[in-house]
């Protein structure tokens, strides 16, 4: 499972590949408070284009950034979610929390 | 002359097995300067006695000794160490090599080429205490965590205890529910909870904990407590749903959520209500495997949220033949399927469908069980089956009420309840199972199903618990009929309740005639059969719905005998 976060002219990317489980949870809070600290307040989108599977420890993490983003009024995308990914955020109604595309 | 050699951290016990006197002598000496004790043997024989009278640090043994040599010593004393490492250096002449690899593969440590130097023998016996003492470390190292270990165990044991009697498990006996938990560690994060409202409507909640193991159990904690409270206060499914999410929202932090399925059968008028945040879709499946009806996910799961933003619609069908509701959690979708990839919704629909309505439970657990010998779970698995309308739900409840269902003469069934049953017993398979008994009322079965419902909560709540439907037309009336009706019964003592049943001849006619009969003082029935109250109001609407679907409605005595006949020659279109 590989984290990274890079930067666009209008958006941080937190991209990850894998398995989304508890074992990111170290690597992703690094990328998420790197994100956040970012003085030009760009867009955060989470690319989850390479992820296999997510499980209720992930969810909870993009809820955590998602508040967290939420108190420095930056917006959060979930974005490339297909196939099991997909599936399980459209269970779990995140929709209704995250722009996904 | 060196400076003195530096002492050991500790002063090892070394055996040194040698038949040659002045190397015995020479070794012993280097021992001594080394700073440890010296021990002797001069043959192998008398090296293993040592080693077995009093277990020294190291051995050093010469490979070349009479009585037993080195490579028979090397065996027996590595034999005699058992479980914890008694390093043995051979000493070996130039050309014995193959001797030597004979030791070695006896298992001794290292050697030496005679003659020793005091140098390497020196370093070597350093580098064999370093190793003891690494070994003496991990030794304690695992015996601390063996004793952590236990005293979780122990700590875990009260936990259990103490979090079965918070979600009352015994609960879980309802005769139209069963459910299996398979959690993935001792405790589990998901929660099945069933209890009945005081209008005998079942409720039932499937909730899946983020995470697993004691933590997530504890946030479900709270959702039990709520819904076992409120549901037997009489609340509504939806609004049970809110309280949790307001609940989970502001106890927990956000990313322990709480997926839920809370169901709702009224099996009187055979009505499902489903409210779905987060679990995967809730099937009812027919007695052949048709899927009559699906509520998907449509919430958000519980505690995610903002109490403005909070949904409460409910799905709902009505049935009329009998069927099962199955709602799991995703550890059930998400399990190894055959074939690779997951079992998925689709694959758990097959599987139920192909196996009949009563081996679906066991069908299940052998997916499960099969699937874990391949991998062990790694996410709580729970599964709950309700059961609307069946028939074998109905034998069960009739099992419960002690079996006083009586054949009176052939065609004649009755049966008495007490005060204690009718606190206990789930009337309505109860009444199911009485027509069913009657042969000839088959086609008839849901309008006498009816009408039974109907006398029977007039025996019940005027009768014999005196209440007044008026209660109803205030505000927040129901609620306050539902609470007092509640607490009527649990006072009650003393009262029974007996019906009758069976098939007469009226004029030719065949007509099922059903008698019910409390041991309250009655009610002034002739009044309210003058001057019903008006069809707008919330109550009253019994007797006129007996009167329409009945030949006649009779009440005899002071009230408290109540005998309808139904007319089984009328046709369906009669309605």
């Amino acid at each position: 499972m590989h984290v990274n976060l890079r930067n666009t002219e209008n958006t941080a990317v937190i991209s990850l590949s894998g398995r989304f489980d508890f074992n990111v949870h170290r690597d992703f809070k690094r990328c998420s408070e790197a994100a956040l600290q970012d003085g030009a307040g760009r867009a955060i989108e989470v690319d989850l284009g390479a992820v296999e599977y997510l499980d209720s420890s992930a969810l909870g993490m993009l809820l955590l950034l998602r508040e967290q983003a939420e108190v420095k009024r930056r917006s959060v995308a979930l974005v490339n979610c297909r196939g099991p990914v997909k599936q399980i955020l459209e269970v779990a109604n995140f929709g209704r929390l995250f722009t996904i595309r | 002359m060196s400076a003195p050699d530096p002492q050991p951290a500790r002063r090892l016990k070394i055996l040194v097995v040698e038949d040659d006197r002045p190397t015995l002598l020479l070794l012993t000496a280097c021992i001594a300067r080394m700073g440890h004790e010296a021990r002797t043997a001069v043959n192998g024989l008398e090296a293993v006695k040592a080693v077995a009278e009093e277990r020294p640090d190291i051995v050093i043994a010469d490979l070349m000794m009479p009585v037993m040599d080195g490579l028979e010593a090397t065996k027996r004393i590595k034999n005699l160490a058992g479980g914890q490492w008694l390093p043995v250096l051979v000493l070996t002449a130039k050309d014995e090599d193959r001797a030597l690899v004979g030791a070695l593969d006896c298992g001794a440590d290292d050697y030496l080429v005679k003659p020793v130097g005091f140098p390497l023998l020196a370093a070597k016996v350093r580098g064999l205490a370093h190793m003891i003492e690494l070994q003496r470390q991990l030794h304690d190292r695992s015996r601390e965590l063996a004793a952590y270990r236990d005293g979780e165990e122990r700590d875990t044991g009260v936990a259990v205890h103490v979090m079965s009697r918070l979600v009352n498990r015994d609960l879980l006996n309802d005769p139209a529910l069963r459910h299996w938990i398979c959690p993935a560690r001792r405790f589990s994060g998901d929660l099945i909870a069933a209890a009945r409202t005081p209008a005998g409507a079942l409720h039932v909640l499937l909730a899946d904990a983020a995470g697993h193991g004691l933590s997530a159990a504890l946030n479900a904690l709270p959702v039990a407590q709520c819904f076992y409270s409120m549901t037997a206060k009489g609340f509504a499914i939806g609004g049970i749903a809110e309280e949790m999410n307001r609940k989970i929202r502001h106890l927990l932090p956000i990313e322990r959520f709480v997926a839920a399925t809370l169901i709702a059968v009224d099996f009187r008028q055979q009505w499902v209500g489903v409210w779905n945040g987060g679990n995967p879709t809730l099937v009812a499946l027919g007695a052949g495997g048709e899927l009559l009806f699906a509520a998907p996910s449509r919430h958000l799961p519980l505690g995610l949220a903002a109490d403005h933003l909070f949904t409460d619609g409910i799905d709902t069908y009505r049935y009329d033949e009998p069927c099962q509701l199955i709602a799991c959690s995703d550890g059930l979708v998400e399990m190894p399927g055959a074939g690779g990839g997951m079992l998925g919704p689709e694959g758990l629909v097959s599987l139920l469908r192909a196996a009949a309505p009563e081996a679906r439970l066991e069908s299940v657990q052998a997916c499960v069980r099969s699937a874990a010998t391949v991998a062990s779970p790694t996410d709580d698995i729970s599964v709950a089956i309700v059961e609307c309308g069946s028939l074998a739900d109905a034998s069960r409840a009739a099992a419960l009420a002690t079996g006083k269902v009586v054949r009176a003469e052939p065609g004649a069934r009755q049966i008495s309840l007490s005060a204690e049953e009718l606190k206990y017993v789930v009337v309505a398979p109860l009444l199911l199972d009485l027509v069913r008994g009657v042969a000839g009322a088959e086609h008839h079965r849901e309008k006498v199903f009816l009408i039974l419902s109907e006398l029977f909560n007039n025996a019940l709540d005027h009768g014999l618990l005196r209440l007044d439907s008026r209660i109803k037309l205030e505000a927040g009336g129901f609620e306050r009929y539902l609470e007092l009706r509640s607490r009527g019964l649990e006072r009650l003592a003393e009262a029974a309740i007996d019906i009758r049943i069976e098939i007469v001849r009226v004029s030719e006619r065949p007509m099922l005639r059903i008698v019910f009969k409390d041991s309250g003082c009655g009610f002034d029935y002739a009044n309210l059969l003058q001057a019903p109250p008006p069809a707008t109001a919330p109550y009253g609407h019994g007797i006129p719905l007996l009167r329409k679907l009945c030949h006649s409605v009779e009440y005899r005595g002071s009230g408290s005998e109540a005998a309808v006949l139904y007319d089984l020659a009328r046709s369906e279109a009669e309605g």
